[in-house]
């Protein structure tokens, strides 16, 4: 039997498995007790500290550079607003004085709700992540430790009956603790529960094609079903006194699908075909290429996606504009990525974008090459974030909250997650979220 | 680097040592070497990836189960002592 057939007929033995009842870890009989409002959520992490100011509100230059009062939306696929008309620099070429066209006709802020003014539960960026997947900060995270609570990726595997590969977290690079985000050190959570991770810039890049790139093809039930035999032989040896080593529980038909992918990136990358953005100059567009990628080959639930090149804003603003403005770029590509290749998702994903922490109010005191002041994330400007959904069930058009009236809560973001794939009953009981957190739907 | 840029560090690994099968100058005995004799065939496989001797049950049942299944070769046996647990924890 050729491997692709192998997978194929796995792929309709797991369907027949799927169709029949069958009892979840949970103990339930069958998934998700709550109404399903979407197939398939998106969620990005935007993008690496984003002040309200050059974002929301809209202000460019004004305010932030003393002798640059020039305002303006550099976020036009995202938000509504018009684009500013001096000072470019954020563009492309020389300069950056060309700015990217836009890709949607219709902002995302037109196609769905924004929240203007949410409240980050952490000024830096891993308990700004952290708060994201999990929907709460824990005083004694560590970095470089996986989440002490629960992700959002293991509640939908546990209580929604999801498998490995219907969860995606697609990481910027592997710097911090990012790789650590697709799963938790929760006892009754954890690797078993967790979702699949690529950092795809490194896994696909030269360095690592080199010993990734041209994997020997065993038969899978003539090799590879004996060699696993002798495996489990070991690991059971091993077991009675170490201990088992983590494991995301793909099944073997998951990891053969996961292999093929990863030859096909490899090919692709080589030949210049990965979906990636019209500008793809900065790693954030780069890692939304390999998202697209990732979400047409296995359709997630959840795709989890985070982006952070906008953190340069602490030594170069005109950077961090730079990439604030690709960020935008990448997020468009995305949804019409989504929207047009992926039929099995169009018009059946939300799209939810939360950066996971601010910027602060005054600057530092490091001047860029246009003699621009740069920002750090501290004080409270930097708890100053926005929401921004769009998909079905989503009101169109809809701005709630204001400067004067936040609404809503960065940990909202993983609750809402939980509410349209239908396990929000689940998470709110094993109360492990910050307090107040709850769906976004509540608020509209 | 690479690894961790894997979720799946069992796929990850999987991966890396089936590219290394497919290097060239890759030093595995023969079926012919590893048939004729098992034993030291298992015991020479156990010292070269866990760094200690099979146990009697150990050796017998690998034994079994090369014996009785035609498609296992050293280099499958190698593969599976690569990505087990023990080698990967030491």
């Amino acid at each position: 039997m050729k491997r692709r057939e192998f997978i194929a007929k796995t792929g309709l033995a797991a369907a027949a498995g799927i169709a029949a009842p069958y009892i979840l870890p949970s103990g339930r009989l069958f998934a998700a007790s709550g109404r399903q409002m979407a197939g398939h959520v998106v969620l990005v992490m935007f993008a690496g500290g984003v002040r309200q100011q050059e974002s929301v509100l809209q202000r460019y230059l004004e305010g932030s550079q003393q002798n640059d009062p020039y305002a303006g939306n550099i976020m036009y696929n995202m938000l509504t607003g018009s684009a500013p008309v001096q000072k470019i620099v954020y563009g492309t070429g020389p300069g950056g004085l060309s700015p990217i066209p836009q890709l949607l006709n219709t902002s995302l802020q037109q196609q769905g709700t924004l929240f203007r003014e949410v409240s980050a539960l952490s000024a830096g960026h891993f308990g700004g992540l952290n708060s994201l997947v999990q929907g709460s900060t824990v005083t004694t995270q560590g970095l470089k430790q996986r989440p002490l609570n629960p992700t959002i990726f293991e509640y939908l595997r546990r209580h929604g009956g999801y498998s490995a590969t219907d969860m995606w977290f697609v990481g910027n690079g592997i710097m911090n603790s990012v790789p650590l985000l697709n799963y938790s050190g929760h006892a009754d959570y954890g690797a078993s529960y967790g979702a699949n991770f690529f950092a795809p810039t490194i896994t696909f890049n030269e360095n690592c094609q080199a010993y990734l790139g041209d994997a020997k093809v065993y038969h899978p039930e003539n090799e590879l079903a004996p060699m696993y035999r002798i495996k489990e032989f070991l690991d059971n040896s091993f077991e009675q006194y170490a201990g088992r080593l983590d494991n995301l529980g793909n099944t073997e038909a998951e990891k053969q699908q996961i292999k093929a992918f990863m030859e096909t990136m490899y090919a692709k990358t080589n030949n210049g075909t990965v979906a990636m953005p019209p500008i793809t100059d900065n790693g954030d567009a780069a890692t939304v290429g390999y998202a697209c990628e990732v979400i047409r080959e296995f359709k997630p639930a959840l795709t989890v996606i985070n982006l952070n090149a906008v953190d340069t804003c602490h030594s170069d603003f005109t950077g961090y504009l730079r990439n604030l403005h690709r960020a935008d770029h990448a997020v468009g590509h995305l949804w019409n990525f989504i929207q047009s290749e992926v039929p099995e998702m169009a018009n059946n994903t939300t799209l939810i974008c939360t950066p996971e922490c601010g910027r602060n109010l005054e600057p530092n005191n490091i001047l860029d090459e246009n003699d621009w002041r740069s920002y750090d994330h501290s004080d409270a400007n930097s708890l100053r974030v926005f929401t921004l959904m769009a998909g079905p069930n989503i009101p169109q058009n809809l701005v709630v909250g204001s400067e004067s009236n936040p609404v809503g809560g960065v940990s909202d973001s993983m609750m809402t997650i939980a509410d349209i794939l239908g396990i929000r009953s689940e998470v709110q009981s094993a109360g492990m979220v910050a307090p107040g957190t709850t769906s976004l739907f509540d608020y509209l | 680097m690479c690894i961790e840029s894997i979720g799946d560090k069992e796929l990850a690994r999987e991966v890396i040592i089936s590219n290394f099968m497919n290097e060239p100058g890759v030093l595995i005995p023969s079926a012919e070497e590893m048939n004729a004799d098992m034993d030291a065939f298992i015991e020479d496989t156990y010292i070269r990836f866990l760094v200690r001797y099979p146990t009697e049950a150990e050796k017998l049942w690998l034994k079994n189960f090369i014996t009785t299944n035609p498609y296992v070769t050293p280099e499958i046996v190698y593969f599976s002592f690569a990505l087990s647990n023990e080698y990967m924890y030491y």
